[in-house]
């Protein structure tokens, strides 16, 4: 950037205190979840502080009530699995433990259209190293919309697979102790050579259609590059489709618009609210918005092969430079003494030999290491 | 001896600072030999003064039409000045190397100040009348001549200075009391004053009043040069013309010409109109860079700005570090900042009221400037001899070397280049008539990132024909057009190339009418109509491109106005003012207009329809009065108070969400959804001159309110958007504040010191959230800068070395600050305070310049000058603004300085 840039001291900045509220009611038939939270400073990396104690549940427009409680802190979950109802007004209800009592404005779904389809491309941006570098982008088509819906937000969730070169065939359970692990098993919860690790958006990613425009096409969804190594083996991608009410769309346009500033043209930006307030005192500033959607869902899979034609390949289906490390050779009734010191490092790979231990370095041998799980998702085919 | 040493003391200090003081004892005299023949006195004095080492310092009237002839060899310098001025009976005076005349006063080694101190006006004998302000003082007569508590007789004549032809007319008076003559037809006056000390103005409709400070010892002659314009190497006068400040009715207003210019900052080397306004009270940027001014307290679209009675709707080259008019061919122009006439009006805040020089009629000239960004150049063409000339000037970029040197990506990238164009062709047929024809023409074109150019460009004709009825009745009757446009070409790729662009026409008429049925009435009315045309914007799709092509509706707006004013000077202490304007406004046809509930926010939702109008039909109207008020009283000579209420009304509207003027700002005119901008301004002022110190002083306070101005929802999308009226919305707003100003006009040391105090603040309030700002509550607006100091500082060392130096302090401005962090739906969120909450730190900036005068030197082409300018000295990194980015749900927090750094500059400027 410009030398005239000067970093200011966020710790300079008074934080305000207000209530959050991150609740979405769908008509997916499950346990509906709301969650209550405060501001947090600036430069604060800390979880958003909960705030727990808090009576929650909503009505709908005939007066049935859906009651929550806490799973964990600041964490609402309904008492019953609820699918929202299309042409229903529901309202969300919080009095916290203060006994400040708040209320959304009576909300009601927009039904969503069902995709068409979702399909990802291959853009090569070929680098001096990698001539297969580039770029995988995911995008929808929804061209049937009968309710000509205006509104849309997308959301999506990633999962892929990832596997270590040389993964350890032994667990070191403290001393000269270890225990067998199975490679690369599903069923084995030891097993650490082969792992998933998930990602979801984390960006707002919404559209209005214009007038006279009734249907969407080539909508980006996500993107990434290849040298984040999610498509090195399997990639998996759940699209979720929303149709949003036009308040919802604004408050969640002004939310994109104030989070992305510009530079010698800035743009308005102000304190953003929704569709909640406090009861008692309309004056304060509530966060958040309560949404009522209809949620449409795809989910693909993908593997390098399937971006062949578009000049992908995989230069390292692992992690570079795995092979130039020398294994660490040490005697068998030295393996506690070593793992002692070097756990973080290295894991306990094979034996040579009975009485000749080999160790890895860990990031080639343990797939945890690169923050996965090594308990295959459900959906996982 | 005690007295003689004073006296030479005296000499010293004025003149050590003109010549090196060396000793010149021990050095042989050296000799000089001159030849004359018929030579003006004036140029063989300026020809030894060159080529000697003395400096001659003399009063060019006492030389006037006087001729050297003759040979003059080997003599040392005080027998060659004593063969050439004994005879003439003009005295002189030899101290170090500086040779000084004093006209028929003889001085002897033997004056002491004992003596000179039985004489009245001692003080001003020698270190006022020849050293220190040796242009200010004029001694009449002869002093061995005077007797105190006497009258004497000044007789003399008043000539154009540049022309040498008579001014008839001229008005003759002494400030301070009720003597005045005016001249006859061939220039010549005469009035009779108490022996002593004077200052006399000497004023003539457009032409520069004169301030003259006179002893007067006994009979004796005064021949007085008016200068029709202010020119380059003149004194200098930075505001409003020296009695103006207390007599005259005007208030808040301020007189911009060439001469300030040179003593205000130089942003990238040019001298410019606007910078020297923002030295005022009054007169506020955001920062540097940015586009736009904001006067008491009123956004950057409410100034009407005109150059010769066109509209210009961005006077800003390269994102606002330069104004588009050449100052070389802008003559006086003037900004009011209150009590705007009736005859002007369309905008809330003020009227700069620019007009083209009116080219000399009688001798070509040329100007020729250098500075680093840009070359420009000027002509003044006599057609038919004093009928008949013709003013062009041009200016363009021809190197972004300096911009390369700013450490700025977003502007070293830009590669910004720029141009204008004007002519002024004006034409005076017998006593009574003028017509004056201009045109002018400016351009930008610059990138904001690689791949899309952005360019920019007003255009304007104009005609204006004045015409004197009766001796007491005249009439100007002006007509033109105007065109302002944009568009930004976006073609790196082929599938989404696209240009867009906005447009906007207008074309004008106004007829003023001035009536003087007596000394103490001025009545001025006449009527002013405007056509705008508008193309809100349109993206086209250029090439093989598959963007969708989008065109908003036309606009079409009809303004128009009545006036009528009446000055009337009840008596010599007040003088009251008060006008009425009553403008209208027509939104036409062909458009169609979105209607929405009445009593809700506009949205989609609220909409109820829409209704189509065929061409030419009338949508809606608008209209109101507009009353201007105003009164001056003097208090005693010196000092007076004036009092005003200004009522505005604007129709036209700059739709921008940014806090400065950008380039793709575009404007929208009033309709059934956009209700006129209104405001009413009170003012009340207090000015002395203090005229024994050579100082002005004023004070001004106002508080304005104002309504229906606009602002907009977070995330509005004012570009291209069919229902740009769900995004916008209009509440009221008050600015109130002090002006206080300190000025010393002229002398060695001149300059102003102003301190403003302002605040400007909105009010958007509604009984939905959509609609509300800030709780509904007063904020203060975004370029509010509350404490304002400004100390232009000019010391001319001598007649070619001058020196300046600028300081500029304010506080900062408002700006929205985020205030904390949260996440929804797993998405990292910015919460932002309340709008204008936080204040950026303050301002703090000193320039320094030099300029270097060319000498005199006898048959040269041209007079140069150099000017050295160093901007920001200090080099301090002032913020303009404060942006947040949020990477991975990092937030950081950065301050932008546009010109962190100090940027020197080095013009050059040739007049021939």
């Amino acid at each position: 950037m410009s030398m005239c840039l000067t970093e200011i001291d966020l710790e300079q900045i008074d934080t305000e205190d207000l209530l959050v509220v991150d609740a979405r009611l769908t008509s997916e038939p499950e346990k509906q979840m709301v969650i209550l939270s405060r501001t947090k400073p600036l430069n604060s990396m800390d979880a958003a502080e909960p705030v727990t104690g808090a009576t929650v549940w909503i009505e709908s427009e005939n007066a049935n009530r859906l009651n929550f409680q806490e799973s964990s802190p600041g964490h609402y979950e309904s008492s019953n699995p609820f699918a929202a109802q299309p042409n229903t007004n529901y309202s969300l209800h919080i009095i916290t433990s203060e006994g400040d009592e708040y209320q959304s404005d009576p909300t009601a779904m927009v039904p969503t259209p069902q995709f068409d389809s979702l399909y990802a491309e291959f853009e090569p941006a070929p680098t001096p190293t990698n001539p297969f570098a580039g770029f995988f982008n995911f995008y929808i088509d929804s061209r049937s919309n009968p309710d000509q819906v205006k509104y849309f937000r997308w959301e999506w969730n990633s999962t892929y697979q990832l596997e270590v070169p040389m993964p350890s065939r032994w667990l070191w359970t403290g001393g000269n102790n270890f225990v067998i692990r199975e490679l690369g098993s599903p069923n084995d919860s030891l097993q650490v050579q082969i792992c998933w690790s998930s990602d979801s958006a984390k960006d707002i990613n919404i559209k209005a259609l214009l007038d006279g425009e009734n249907e969407v096409i080539r909508q980006p969804i996500h993107r990434f590059h290849s040298d984040s190594g999610f498509l090195k083996l399997r990639y998996s991608i759940l699209v979720k489709q929303f149709a949003l009410t036009e308040e919802s769309y604004r408050f969640w346009n002004m939310i994109n618009e104030s989070n992305n500033q510009g530079f010698l043209f800035d743009i308005q930006v102000g304190t953003i609210t929704g569709n909640l307030h406090n009861v008692a005192n309309a004056t304060e500033t509530v966060l958040g918005y309560f949404d009522v959607v209809q949620e449409r869902t795809v989910r693909q899979f993908y593997a390098p092969r399937d971006f062949q034609k578009d000049g992908y390949r995989v230069l390292d289906p692992f992690f570079v430079n795995c092979f130039n490390e020398e294994p660490i050779l040490l005697p068998a009734d030295q393996i506690g003494e070593f793992m002692e010191r070097n756990q973080f490092a290295y894991s306990l790979c094979y034996f040579l030999s009975p009485a000749t231990a080999v160790f890895c370095k860990i990031r080639c041998a343990d797939c945890t290491y690169h923050d996965g799980s090594n308990k295959r998702p459900d959906f996982w085919e | 001896m005690r007295g003689y040493d004073k006296l030479k003391l005296l000499y010293l200090v004025g003149t050590l600072v003109v010549v090196s003081a060396f000793d010149c004892l021990g050095q042989s005299t050296p000799t000089y030999s001159f030849k004359f023949s018929n030579t003006k006195a004036v140029d063989a004095l300026k020809s030894i003064d060159k080529e000697t080492d003395y400096s001659i310092f003399f009063r060019e009237e006492w030389l006037d039409s006087l001729t050297f002839s003759g040979n003059y060899e080997n003599l040392k310098l005080t027998q060659l000045i004593d063969s050439l001025l004994s005879p003439l009976g003009i005295n002189h005076i030899v101290v170090n190397n500086s040779i000084i005349l004093t006209g028929d006063i003889s001085v002897t080694n033997s004056l002491t100040f004992d003596t000179l101190s039985s004489i009245p006006q001692t003080k001003y004998l020698f270190e006022r009348e020849y050293i220190g302000d040796r242009k200010e003082t004029v001694p009449i007569g002869n002093r061995s001549l005077m007797t105190v508590g006497n009258t004497a007789q000044i007789a003399g004549y008043v000539k154009n200075a540049s022309t040498g032809e008579a001014v008839q007319g001229a008005l003759i008076f002494e400030e301070g009391s009720d003597s005045h003559t005016t001249t006859d037809a061939q220039g010549f006056f005469s009035i009779r004053l108490p022996t002593g000390d004077h200052t006399l103005l000497i004023q003539y409709s457009g032409m520069k009043v004169k301030r003259q400070n006179i002893i007067l010892f006994s009979n004796g002659t005064l021949n007085v040069g008016l200068e029709e314009e202010p020119r380059l190497l003149e004194e200098v006068v930075i505001t409003s013309d020296r009695n103006a400040n207390v007599s005259s009715t005007q208030m808040g207003s301020i007189t911009l010409n060439m001469e300030s210019l040179k003593n205000v900052p130089k942003v990238l080397g040019e001298n410019d109109i606007i910078q020297a306004a923002l030295a005022l009270p009054g007169v506020q940027q955001v920062g540097e860079g940015s586009a736009g001014i904001n006067v008491r307290g009123g956004k950057t679209d409410q100034n009407l700005i005109l150059l010769n009675n066109a509209t210009i709707y961005n006077p800003f080259h390269f994102f606002g570090f330069f104004s588009s008019f050449n100052a070389d061919i802008t003559g006086s122009s003037e900004l009011i900042k209150s009590g705007i006439p009736a005859s002007y009006g369309g905008r809330l805040s003020s009227l700069l009221n620019m007009k083209m020089k009116v080219a000399n009629k009688e001798k070509f000239s040329a100007k020729l400037g250098l500075s680093p960004v840009t070359t420009k150049a000027s002509m003044e063409i006599p057609l038919i001899k004093d009928k008949t000339s013709l003013m062009v000037g041009a200016r363009t970029t021809y190197s972004d070397w300096i911009i390369k040197r700013v450490p700025n990506e977003t502007l070293k990238r830009s590669s910004p280049s720029f141009s204008d164009f004007a002519v002024n062709l004006h034409h005076s047929y017998g006593a009574s008539n003028s017509i004056s024809i201009s045109g002018y023409y400016s351009h930008d074109q610059y990138k904001l990132s690689t791949d899309s150019t952005n360019r920019y460009t007003n255009q304007n004709a104009s005609l204006e024909w004045f015409h004197l009825i009766h001796e007491k009745f005249s009439s100007t009757v002006s007509a033109g057009m105007g065109t302002y446009q944009f568009s930004i070409n976006y073609e790196s790729n082929p599938e989404t190339a696209f240009n867009y662009g906005f447009k906007i026409d207008e074309q004008f008429g106004k007829a003023l009418f001035n009536y003087f049925p007596s000394e103490q009435h001025d009545i001025q009315f006449g009527i002013e109509a405007k056509l705008y045309n508008l193309n809100p914007g349109e993206l086209v799709a250029t090439g093989a491109s598959v963007i969708t092509p989008a065109k908003l509706q036309t606009e079409k707006g009809f303004e128009k106005a009545f006036f009528a004013s009446e000055e009337f000077k009840v008596s010599p202490a007040l003088t009251l003012y008060g006008g009425l304007r009553y403008s209208f406004f027509t939104a036409l046809g062909a458009r169609t207009i979105n209607f929405y509930q009445p009593g809700s926010p506009r949205n989609s939702s609220t909409q109820i329809g829409s209704v189509s109008f065929e061409d030419g039909d009338v949508i809606d109207t608008y209209h109101g009065p507009e009353i201007r008020l105003s009164g001056k009283y003097s208090l005693s000579n010196q000092s007076s108070i004036k009092a005003g209420v200004t009522q505005m009304r604007q129709y036209i509207h700059a739709l921008t969400s940014t806090v400065s003027v950008s380039p793709t700002d575009t404007w929208k005119l009033s309709d059934p959804n956009f209700a006129p901008q209104t405001s009413v301004q009170y003012s009340l002022g207090y000015y002395r001159d203090l005229p024994k110190k050579n100082l002005e002083f004023s004070a001004e306070t106002y508080y304005k309110t104002l309504d229906n101005i606009l602002d907009y929802k977070i995330g509005a999308d004012l570009v291209l958007n069919e229902t740009l009226e769900t995004g916008v919305i209009q509440g009221v707003g008050r600015a109130y504040g002090l002006e206080l100003l300190l000025r010393k006009p002229n002398g060695k040391l001149n300059g102003w010191i102003g301190y403003t105090y302002s605040r400007s603040q909105q009010k958007f309030d509604s009984q939905f959230s959509e609609n509300r700002i800030n709780q509904g509550n007063y904020f203060s607006s975004n370029f509010e800068k509350p404490h304002d100091i400004s100390i232009v500082a000019n010391y001319k060392k001598t007649r070619r070395f001058s020196f300046s130096m600028n300081v500029i302090y304010t506080s900062g401005r408002k700006v929205t600050y985020p205030s904390a962090r949260y996440s929804l739906n797993g998405v990292p969120i910015t919460h932002f305070s309340d709008r204008n909450s936080y204040r950026i730190p303050n301002y703090f900036r000193v320039d320094v310049s030099m300029n270097i005068e060319g000498s005199h030197k006898l048959k040269k082409i041209g007079h140069g000058y150099w000017s050295i300018s160093i901007y920001n000295v200090l080099a301090r990194k002032n913020v303009y603004s404060v942006f947040f980015t949020n990477s991975n749900g990092t937030i950081k927090g950065y301050q932008l300085s546009v010109l962190g750094t100090a940027i020197p500059s080095i013009t050059y400027n040739l007049t021939i």
